[in-house]
């Protein structure tokens, strides 16, 4: 792990800057924009958690930074700027030395994301030569070596194995394996769990926290489920309708969430220190249409503190300090209280 | 894996056995007989003929009496076309002529066809893809005998470019192979374009690209491997095809093969040489269909044999 070196002496610098970024797929029936200017840093050794629920643009604003984003899918605004470089001019070539060498992606569903025809060994192997010049045997240890970091028996037997041959939990191991084993600077798991049963993901979250803190690598984490935030998370980002609604670290957005989404997200979560008679609240109404966003603020139409103005204009992303911002009207007043310089909409 | 074959080859027999058995029915029911030509012999000649082949007897017994020889390698003698020659050295001459033209037809319509497929997957909605699939509609739409004709007429005798008589040089394979050929590499064009597309939107492409696979090793390493197993599983009617499709284009061509003798044996009712190539060619298919089988195992690991085979 000769990053983690870096990783800890960059602590508290910036490694990933998204600015402004706008995806949109071109559709025959017209552009969706899945992915509405969104913008936020990470530091070194890092987690990020990315919530919000399905549609809400999580997995294409990731692909994006992994330049992954399959036609008609386009990254039409904003920048990407990883360790100082501009994802965004990379040329294909460059894309390719670029992905799990310095970033690389884990995905929901391990059944399919193995290639059923090739051994485990080989697709280790192939991931590792894509990017370092060394032989087949060393990169064969090296793969041994991960499989048993990420707690796979038997790795000399199973190298030989086929992906098939491995339950859903163990591919998804595989894969964090193969994620890990070029020692890139960010890892983006994209609802690594979300496919798996529940005792099974308890065990890979776990796996993932116990690596994140040997290797001190930054992580996104993208999930629908803030219980895995909650434990491996630094800060939160809420997604809604390809907007971020919400951000800030874990503590804020548990304990001080201000935007009527991210409260609502809470109460339809199960909560340990629940009271038994608490109920779950599923949020009210159903996503947004991308085709056609509501004018305004796109939590609107399913928003019971919904105002006049929220129909018409956009909300501002108010800084309530400490790195906690959200997007909501209702915080206008109270952000002209905290800040007293934000400008007031001319109701 | 010799349990899985062995229980196929056990398989097979019975099937042979059943088509040994039909064939012979039918092809007694069907009218005449190998010495009622047009100038049948005298009643008592004929009777002679029959006894000494035989064919005096009822059917049941001929057919007991064939398979008892036949389980000793005795598949009697043309009586007819190659008169008291046995069937087996007959059909050995035969099948190697048939064989050659056959090959280059199946390794021609594979090579061809899936990078056909191929291209027209990666200019997908092109006027590239458009033209490939103008071609393909066309070669699955017209049977073999059809572009036979077409390229006897045009190139053999209007154009006068290529032979159309026999084998005699590497010039007169190249219209019956073509012949042969056009049809499976066109559905085999199809089959590998439609299974190309579906594989290159696969997850583990994905995974693949996520690593920073180069894309040339993407398509030619995850992709082909995986696009290439819908082509294998047409592979065993692909060889019944192209055997049956030997017998219209070793007619129109005249090319001294298993498949025109064949045709023949059947107009002339020489009955050991029908019954001998039948067999023959009933085995050869099987035999092939298990080589697939087995095939497929070594391109897609998840194919347990054991279990019956294709997925
Ligand atoms: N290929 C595509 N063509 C058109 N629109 C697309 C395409 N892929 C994604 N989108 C749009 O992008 C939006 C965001 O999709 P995305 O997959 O990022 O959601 P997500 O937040 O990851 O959801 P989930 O939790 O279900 O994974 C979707 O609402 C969809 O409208
Ligand atoms: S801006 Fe208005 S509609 Fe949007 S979340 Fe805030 S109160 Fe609700
Ligand atoms: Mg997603």
């Amino acid at each position: 792990m000769n990053n983690m070196v870096n990783n800890m002496d960059k602590k508290n610098q910036k490694l990933l800057e998204v600015k402004d970024l706008r995806v949109s797929f071109f559709t025959p029936v017209g552009e969706v924009k899945a992915v509405g200017g969104i913008s936020y840093d990470l530091n070194y050794g890092e987690v990020m958690g990315i919530v919000g629920e399905s549609g809400s643009g999580k997995s294409v604003e990731a692909y994006a930074i992994m330049g992954l984003l399959q036609s008609p899918g386009k990254v039409v605004g904003g920048s990407i700027t990883f360790d100082g470089e501009d994802v965004l001019a990379k040329s294909e070539k460059e894309m390719q030395a670029f992905r799990g060498n310095q970033v690389s992606m884990i995905f929901q569903n391990p059944m399919t994301c193995l290639n059923p025809v090739y051994t485990i060994g080989d697709q280790l192997i192939e991931a590792i030569r894509c990017h370092k010049k060394i032989s087949k045997a060393e990169a064969r240890e090296k793969s041994i070596e991960m499989l048993k970091l990420v707690g796979i028996n038997n790795p000399e037997r199973r190298m030989n194995q086929y992906p098939h041959e491995f339950s859903g939990g163990m591919r998804q191991r595989v894969m964090i394996a193969m994620g890990l084993i070029c020692d890139p600077k960010m890892l983006i798991a994209d609802e690594p769990t979300t496919a798996l049963d529940v005792t099974i993901q308890a065990q890979i979250i776990e796996l993932m926290k116990d690596i994140q803190q040997k290797t001190q690598m930054a992580i996104i984490f993208i999930t629908h489920n803030l219980g895995v935030v909650a434990e491996i998370c630094d800060r939160v980002t809420v997604m809604y309708a390809g907007k971020i609604v919400e951000q800030g670290n874990v503590e804020d957005i548990f304990y001080r969430p201000h935007h009527p989404y991210t409260m609502g997200l809470l109460r339809s979560m199960p909560r340990l220190d629940a009271e038994e008679y608490e109920r779950l609240i599923p949020i009210e109404g159903t996503p947004v249409d991308m085709l056609n966003p509501p004018a305004g603020c796109p939590f609107g139409p399913r928003c019971e503190h919904c105002m006049k103005i929220c129909l018409r204009r956009e909300p501002p992303q108010i800084d309530l300090g400490n790195g906690h911002t959200a997007a909501c009207w209702l915080l206008v007043d109270e952000a002209k209280r905290l800040a007293k310089k934000e400008e007031t909409p001319n109701e | 894996m010799m349990k899985f074959i062995a229980k196929r080859v056990a398989q097979a027999l019975i099937v042979i056995f059943l088509i040994t058995c039909i064939t012979f029915l039918l092809m007694n029911l069907v009218p005449g007989g190998p010495f009622l030509s047009e100038k049948s012999p005298s009643p008592q000649v004929l009777a002679a003929l029959e006894a000494k082949y035989g064919l005096d007897k009822p059917v049941p017994v001929q057919l007991k009496n064939y398979i008892v020889h036949a389980l000793q390698g005795d598949f009697g003698v043309s009586m007819k076309m190659q008169k008291n020659r046995p069937v087996g050295t007959i059909i050995m001459e035969m099948f190697p002529v048939s064989a050659k033209v056959g090959i280059i037809a199946l390794v021609g319509a594979v090579l061809i066809g899936v990078p056909i497929g191929c291209i027209a997957a990666y200019y997908r909605g092109t006027w590239i893809d458009s033209a490939l699939r103008v071609l393909t509609t066309i070669g699955v739409s017209i049977p073999g005998f059809v572009v036979a004709t077409v390229l006897l007429i045009l190139l053999g005798s209007t154009w006068k470019l290529l032979p159309t008589v026999g084998l005699t040089s590497w010039k007169s394979y190249i219209m019956p192979c073509f012949s042969l050929a056009f049809y499976p590499m066109c559905y085999i064009g199809r089959l590998a374009r439609s299974s190309m597309l579906d594989v290159i939107n696969q997850e583990y492409i994905r995974t693949a690209k996520a690593k920073g696979v180069p894309t040339f090793k993407i398509v030619f390493k995850h992709a082909l491997r995986n696009a290439f197993i819908p082509v294998l599983t047409y592979l065993g009617p692909l060889t019944a095809g192209i055997l049956t499709g030997g017998f219209v284009v070793e007619t129109v061509f005249n090319i001294p093969g298993l498949g025109r003798y064949f045709v023949q044996s059947i107009l002339n009712r020489d009955y050991p040489i029908i019954m001998g190539t039948t067999i023959f060619l009933a085995s050869f298919i099987v035999t092939m269909t298990l080589v697939v089988d087995i095939l497929y195992k070594a391109v897609d690991p998840r194919i347990d044999l054991a279990k019956g085979g294709s997925r």
